[in-house]
């Protein structure tokens, strides 16, 4: 077996954090895992991945077109990575965009969110998007929104990651007192899967 | 990443997943190592960062961990050699352009040979994933001759460090462990083994004894044939080692030969196509493993040898001067067939398409290429400079005073590097740490020069190679104008300290660079604020007709390391839209990339309008300054996020 997420966004929206809790997941679930992630020049603002693969794995890397599934931060950086994904995989995407500074400077502005997900049809068929970043605010904290796309995530048919095994994890990587507001954002991105899904 | 408190627990058999880097990193304290010297540079950076933080917990086992952050590499690995010299367990840490910076000291040492182990941890980064060159340091091991420990995965790192301390006292060598971006920055379950003191042998006098360590003719002479003859017995020593090992396998066409980060990519296409060809795997290709290497060759001697690296070749141009030496008959393929390439990194997939070039297989599946329609939604996002950095309001003002046109800028590496992108173009040149004195002396020399020359200059950067430039330009009389960005931290790399750095305890010292400025006898010296434009304007317009050298040092501290102590200001930085005449200096002068287009609002004329976006702004004000028509206004943070 063998089972691999990519993650994809911009600096600073927590895709590290959200590593660390599937690898500690994967962990109590006895898995080999094997990964690999941007520390380094891309600073605050610059587009980052991170590579979560478990079961019988060597490389940290993800084969383009080899991911189970392409879990987006953003929608613009879902489409940059969109060639990770199986083509009979899944993609979460957030639809929150992050615009980038050189619009500022060539006046365009951000691309039309049909337009992406249109575009990222043709990599994979599957694709479920909400605004996560909205979830996250209304819930009274717009950075949590990755724990809203791990939630989500969690709901995905197959995936080796037990939920209890996830909780845990989510456990041990916050403090006593922010954890239950992550356990909230977490079922909230679980429910959104089931509602859209269903 | 994990928490210090379990990475460093003094505990063994349990299972963590890790960062390469902090695998590593407990590695050496596995290791009783009791000094670590380094000089930060990605991907090795979070080595000594862990460390580092960790050292109360450390102290808290009894764990007496000597950190130094030296200025540079060069005086980093001679402070470790110093400190092995006395019998302790010292490691050297760099990125690979570090080794070139002590490539001197190195060259030399590794003759000499240390007394308590030392072993330097140096990490590539194929791909230039945040480096300025490419480059395989396994040449190194063999004008140096020091063994080299190569280990394919972060797992391997953290045990290899052990045995190369082995290695390294038994034969009284230096040892290189060889890592790479994608396995310091890989994430790996590990298993972690005991924690080992390091031993303070105070009492037993250790005598350096000068016919071996004063490096004269007549000794380096000795030291040469010592170390050729450890070569060999290194060579003997590990023929039996674990690292370099055989698998065997059911098919016999093929026979791979593979060395460091490649046997896993090797490993992983293998099982992706179900195939099962014998692997020599080797951990440690230098000293070459002759006996190994040639027994595999004669068990393979109908196969096809296949050279599996990541890098330049340097192992298949020695298992084919192997090969020749010893007759071997068959075909030995690897780079010229296109097996693996010659720059970038290795992956799965360029490793399984150059198998395609000798062996039949089948295809990976196909890469998707994305449509042009498709590639246009699909902006960049490179790396800028902050909202609310200091390097910004130094080049606006350096813009201002020196016209971007009339003027030849030789800059540095560090953040201020990334003003070279236009709008603020701060920059022609740029090849090394430090080489912007050097090559703006030389710029200043050569006949012909019309415009006058800046150079430009990190805090960390000065005292790391930035000194010696200064007096040499100094001394032969160039003229040009320094601006030393001063931002208080060594803020590229991740916040380590430096000798000017902002410190929070009184214990320690800070230097200062203007200090060091007036005592190399700079005769124009001036310190100004980023933060005030206008001053700096002025005063880089006297500095720029100075005859000879002048320095300017502009101060600010780096935004992301003072808002993390002091939190951000109380008031921002607001345009009055209905005032704001659409002119767009603030765009166009300093491209903050907390200045965005307002979508809703435009100019009587209906042209867009700037705004600011408050969740990016760090509220330095320099945007203020820069509006011709003072429609940027200060205001209580609090009332304009409640609008
Ligand atoms: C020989 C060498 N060592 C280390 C590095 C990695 N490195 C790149 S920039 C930098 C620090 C720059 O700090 P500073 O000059 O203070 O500039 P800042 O990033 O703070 O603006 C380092 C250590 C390198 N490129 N070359």
């Amino acid at each position: 077996m063998e089972y691999q997420i990519f993650l994809a966004g911009v600096g600073g929206q927590g895709i590290l954090s959200v590593t660390d809790i599937l690898c500690n997941s994967a962990l109590e679930m006895g898995f080999k895992i094997r990964g690999s992630e941007t520390h380094g020049m891309s600073q605050r603002g610059g587009s980052v991945f991170s590579n979560v693969r478990f079961g019988e794995v060597y490389a940290p890397l993800i084969m383009e077109r080899d991911s189970d599934v392409l879990l987006a931060f953003e929608p613009i950086e879902a489409l940059r990575y969109a060639q990770y994904v199986k083509p009979e995989g899944i993609c979460l995407v957030n639809t929150h965009p992050i615009p980038s500074p050189s619009f500022t400077l060539t006046k365009s502005s951000y691309p039309d969110l049909e337009s992406i997900i249109s575009a990222l049809k043709s990599f994979c068929s599957d694709i479920i998007s909400f605004d996560a970043t909205q979830l996250a605010t209304d819930l009274g904290m717009p950075i949590i929104q990755n724990i809203i796309m791990l939630g989500a995530l969690s709901a995905i048919p197959g995936l080796p990651l037990t939920v209890d095994s996830l909780k845990s994890a989510l456990k041990k990587q916050f403090k006593v007192k922010h954890f239950s507001l992550n356990l909230k954002a977490f079922e909230t991105g679980r429910k959104t899967y089931q509602t859209i899904t269903a | 990443m994990a928490r210090l408190e379990d990475i460093f627990e003094n505990v063994s058999g349990k299972d963590l997943v890790l960062l390469g880097n902090e695998a590593i990193a407990r590695g050496i304290v596995e290791a009783g190592v009791a000094g670590v010297f380094t000089y930060p540079g990605t991907p090795s950076s979070e080595i000594p960062n862990t460390l580092h933080a960790a050292q109360p917990i450390l102290k808290k086992i009894g764990y007496e961990l000597y950190l130094e952050w030296s200025t540079n590499e060069a005086v980093a690995l001679e402070a470790a050699y110093g400190f092995s010299l006395l019998g302790h367990r010292s490691i050297f840490v760099c990125k690979h352009v570090g080794l070139n910076v002590a490539a001197d000291p190195f060259m030399t040492l590794v003759n000499a040979g240390v007394i308590g182990g030392l072993v330097l941890i140096v990490a590539e980064d194929p791909n230039m994933h945040s480096s300025q060159n490419e480059q395989d340091n396994r040449w190194y091991t063999k004008i140096s001759n020091a063994p080299m420990f190569e280990p394919s995965d972060a797992r391997e790192a953290k045990s290899m460090i052990i045995d190369a301390f082995r290695v390294s006292e038994k034969y009284q060598v230096p040892v290189i462990l060889r890592t790479l971006t994608r396995i310091s920055h890989s994430r790996v379950d590990v298993p972690l083994d005991p924690i080992i003191f390091p031993e303070f042998r105070q009492t037993i006098a250790i005598e350096i004894d000068p016919r071996r360590f004063v490096c004269v003719p007549s000794t380096a002479r000795q030291n040469k044939q010592r170390m050729l003859q450890i070569v060999k017995d290194i060579s003997n020593y590990l023929a039996e080692s674990p690292w370099n090992r055989v698998e065997m396998g059911t098919d016999h066409k093929f026979a791979f030969i593979a060395c460091g980060s490649a046997y896993i990519y090797l490993k992983e296409v293998l099982h992706k196509l179900g195939l099962n060809y014998p692997i020599l795997k080797l951990g440690v290709s230098h000293p070459f493993p002759k006996k190994k290497v040639s027994q595999f060759l004669k068990q393979c001697s109908t196969s096809t040898i296949v050279v599996v690296e990541e890098a330049d070749d340097v192992l298949e141009t020695f298992v084919k001067k192997l090969a020749f030496e010893t007759g071997f008959q068959n075909k030995i393929i690897g780079r010229r067939e296109g097996i693996t390439p010659s720059y970038g990194e290795l992956t799965v997939r360029k490793l399984w398409n150059g198998f395609l070039n000798g062996m039949e297989i089948t295809r990976p599946p196909e890469e998707a290429t994305q449509k042009s329609s498709e590639v246009e939604l699909i902006f960049s996002r490179p790396p800028v400079l902050c909202p609310g950095c200091p390097h910004r309001a130094t080049f606006f003002a350096l813009n201002k005073a020196v016209p971007r046109r009339h003027r030849l800028v030789s800059t540095d590496i560090g953040c201020y590097t990334l003003g070279v992108a236009p709008p603020l173009s701060a920059g022609h040149v740029c090849i090394c740490m430090g080489s912007s004195l050097g090559i703006a002396s030389g710029l200043t020399h050569s006949p012909g020069l019309k415009d006058p020359v800046v150079s430009i200059i990190g805090d960390s950067t000065f005292w790391h190679t930035g000194l010696p430039g200064l007096a040499n330009a100094v001394y032969n009389k160039s003229n040009l104008m320094l601006l030393v960005v001063d931002n208080s931290a060594t803020a590229m790399t991740g916040f380590q300290p430096n000798p000017s750095s902002f410190v929070s305890h009184s214990s320690i010292q800070s230097l200062a660079i203007e200090d060091a400025v007036r005592g190399l006898g700079v005769e124009f010296m001036a310190t100004i604020d980023a933060y005030n434009p206008k001053e700096s304007i002025k005063i880089m317009k006297e500095a720029i007709n100075h005859e000879g050298v002048s320095v300017i040092v502009s101060k600010g501290e780096c935004v992301i390391q003072y808002n993390r102590r002091e939190g951000l200001p109380k008031d921002t930085y607001y345009i009055e839209t209905d005032r704001c005449v659409g002119c767009y200096a603030c765009v166009h002068m300093i491209a903050c990339p907390a200045i965005m287009w307002s979508d809703r609002i435009t100019t009587e004329e209906g042209k867009p309008v700037p705004v600011i976006d408050q969740s990016l702004c760090t509220r330095c004000g320099l945007c203020k300054e820069v509006c011709p028509y003072n429609v940027i206004v200060k205001r209580d943070a609090e009332e304009v996020i409640g609008e």
